[in-house]
């Protein structure tokens, strides 16, 4: 791909071989127009965030880039994610459709974010206009308060997503030290719906839990997790003390890099 | 896949007749799922919480509980009885889709109808439906299609097709045959499947009309029902297909016209219909002698295709009821 111009007016500037790697885990957190990005020299957050009540982060490490230069400590530009994904996903979005390469540039604040993408010779310039950053959610989920936390396969978890019943209003997540230790359950209109996990089942890697806890989630919130569900190989799933969700999900890129989205999720309120 | 049900159940003796079809459905709602990963389902009646209780015993120890809420509800108690039903057939249910499948997705109601040599299938068009613009389809089986072929009294019943496509896909999904046994119009057909763990009876109502009911071998000549003249018609193509074709089991006639009529006809029955009742007074007349039914059939609507343009076919100017029609256009 040729340099569109000296490299050395961006503050930041990424190459990658296969668009793929980088527009699978946007998609991932794709549930908003706009998304905040957070460039450092370990990678870039890309935060998503819903009606005050969830966020989710995805975490993309330098490493999935094959040139990566950062001029500043941290770059920080508001885009809007539906018109990024539509240029990156450009020339084709499905495996079978060759790779495209692409590189991305920003000179910025008050620049666009200009990415450059070729497949087969051919070449697309997008610019896409950029807003200065917000505040994201402090959601403070501290490592230190975590009350429960599983580790799962997403495909024991996927299962569960296929039989809960989403057309109900709230999911409540129940972790006990007992049985049945970890529970999914869902309240619709024909009755209720449920799946426990033992905490010795294959699919379970870890369950630790201190105490008995069990929160409501409004499902509207959580669906977007289906779609970083689907894509992710393991899940960690975290509760604290005031019942804050965290979930993470741990993504292989087709390179075989891994990658993180997290979401925050806050309890129903009754 | 079933396991041997918990008999000591107490609940298992009442019986409970409820309603609960669409959420037992999203319980199995992906076959291949359950397939793959459920080792054991246990299905439990809890009556002091009002709940149908479905539990999944799944790979690797998890349980997936479906607590489903379920109403009471009046279960009809048909009044049917299969033995003394004249008309007998038993088919691979394969045979009777590849037939049904020739019908529109939106058809509501077929009638079949069996006589001493054919058994065939058409759609039903109600009194609603403008004739003119109705695709009808019609398929002939020969009873050397079926395993079994009693037709003790030639009838014609029409039912609902949506449940027939029901029963048929699963006694396809469970390589069954289908036995059906009718009677006449208004009295129910029954369609039954069976093998070594389970039964099925599909009770279905059948239209009742003042005219089918009574069991008929020969179409009558002054009918006033139009629907019927126009069945009757289709009927009578099939007929002579069946004769021309006999080689093959299955005869298909998939016949569209358009609404020929002008507006300010007094006659509401398009041409075509009508012309069943001429039969004979108009196949001398043709153009093409010899040509098979269904040309005949097929040429008048040609004709009202080109009708707009002008220019009728003598194939159809011959034809005292359609000049009839458009004589002031024509000439």
């Amino acid at each position: 791909m040729d340099q569109a111009g000296g490299d050395q007016e961006f503050v930041f500037v990424a190459k990658l071989d296969n668009v793929r790697n980088f527009s699978n885990i946007l998609r991932a957190v794709h549930f908003k127009d706009q998304a905040a990005f957070c460039v450092t020299a370990n990678g870039i957050k890309v935060t998503v965030e819903d009606s005050k009540c969830m966020q989710a982060n995805a975490f993309i490490q330098a490493g999935i880039f094959h040139e990566y230069h950062v001029k500043a400590d941290s770059v920080t530009f508001r885009i809007n994610l539906t018109a990024l994904l539509g240029c990156l996903t450009i020339f084709g979005s499905s495996s079978q459709s060759g790779t495209t390469a692409m590189k991305m540039c920003y000179r910025g604040d008050g620049h666009p974010l200009v990415a450059l993408l070729e497949d087969g010779g051919v070449l697309t310039d997008c610019k896409i206009k950029t807003q200065e950053m917000e505040d994201a959610l402090p959601f403070d989920f501290c490592h230190t308060d975590v009350v429960n936390k599983a580790i799962m396969k997403a495909e024991g978890l996927r299962e569960a997503f296929g039989e809960l019943d989403m057309s109900s209003d709230f999911l409540e997540i129940m972790m006990s030290p007992d049985k049945p230790f970890f529970r999914l359950s869902t309240f619709g209109s024909s009755g209720s719906v449920h799946c426990d996990y033992p905490k010795d089942s294959d699919m379970m890697e870890l369950f630790s839990c201190a105490k008995v806890q069990s929160n409501r989630y409004r499902v509207n919130l959580l669906k977007p997790f289906t779609k970083a569900l689907t894509l992710s190989c393991k899940v960690a799933i975290r509760t604290d003390s005031r019942g804050l969700l965290s979930l993470q999900f741990m993504i292989r890129t087709e390179d075989g890099q891994i990658c993180f989205v997290e979401f925050y999720c806050c309890p129903d309120e009754e | 896949m079933l396991y041997p049900l918990n008999t000591d159940h107490q609940a298992r003796k009442q019986h409970v007749p409820f309603r609960k079809s669409l959420a037992v459905l999203s319980v199995f709602h992906s076959l291949v799922g359950i397939e793959r990963s459920v080792d054991r389902c246990k299905i439990q009646l809890d009556l002091p919480a009002c709940r149908l209780v479905f539990q999944l015993h799944c790979r690797y120890g998890i349980i997936k509980t479906h607590n489903l809420t379920f109403q009471d509800c009046e279960s009809l108690q048909a009044m049917y009885s299969k033995s003394q039903c004249p008309n007998v057939f038993r088919a691979q249910a394969k045979l009777l889709i590849d037939s049904v499948i020739h019908f529109q997705m939106n058809q509501e109601e077929v009638t079949l109808g069996v006589t001493q040599t054919k058994v065939f299938l058409r759609n039903y068009l109600d009194g609603e439906v403008d004739v003119g613009r109705a695709t009808l389809t019609g398929i002939c089986l020969s009873p050397q299609e079926f395993e079994h072929f009693t037709a003790g009294v030639d009838t014609e019943v029409t039912f609902c097709l949506k449940e027939l496509r029901g029963v048929l896909t699963f006694a396809e999904a469970s390589n069954l045959s289908v036995s059906i046994n009718f009677e006449s119009a208004g009295r129910p057909i029954i369609f039954s499947v069976e093998d070594s763990i389970l039964e099925a009876t599909f009770i279905l109502a059948t239209l009742a009309d003042a005219i089918d009911s009574q069991p008929r071998t020969l179409p009558s000549e002054h009918n006033p029902h139009s629907a019927n003249k126009r069945s009757r018609h289709l009927q009578e193509i099939l007929d002579e297909e069946m004769v021309s074709l006999d080689t093959s089991g299955m005869t298909i006639s998939a016949v569209e016209a358009q609404n020929e009529l002008p507006t300010g006809s007094t006659i509401p029955a398009p041409a075509w219909v009508r012309q069943s009742s001429t039969d004979e007074v108009t196949e001398p007349n043709q153009e093409s002698e010899g040509a098979p039914p269904q040309k005949k059939f097929r040429s008048l609507f040609f004709a009202a295709m080109s009708k707009p343009s002008g220019v009728l076919g003598e194939t159809i100017s011959g034809q005292s009821v359609l000049a009839e029609d458009s004589g002031g256009e024509s000439d």
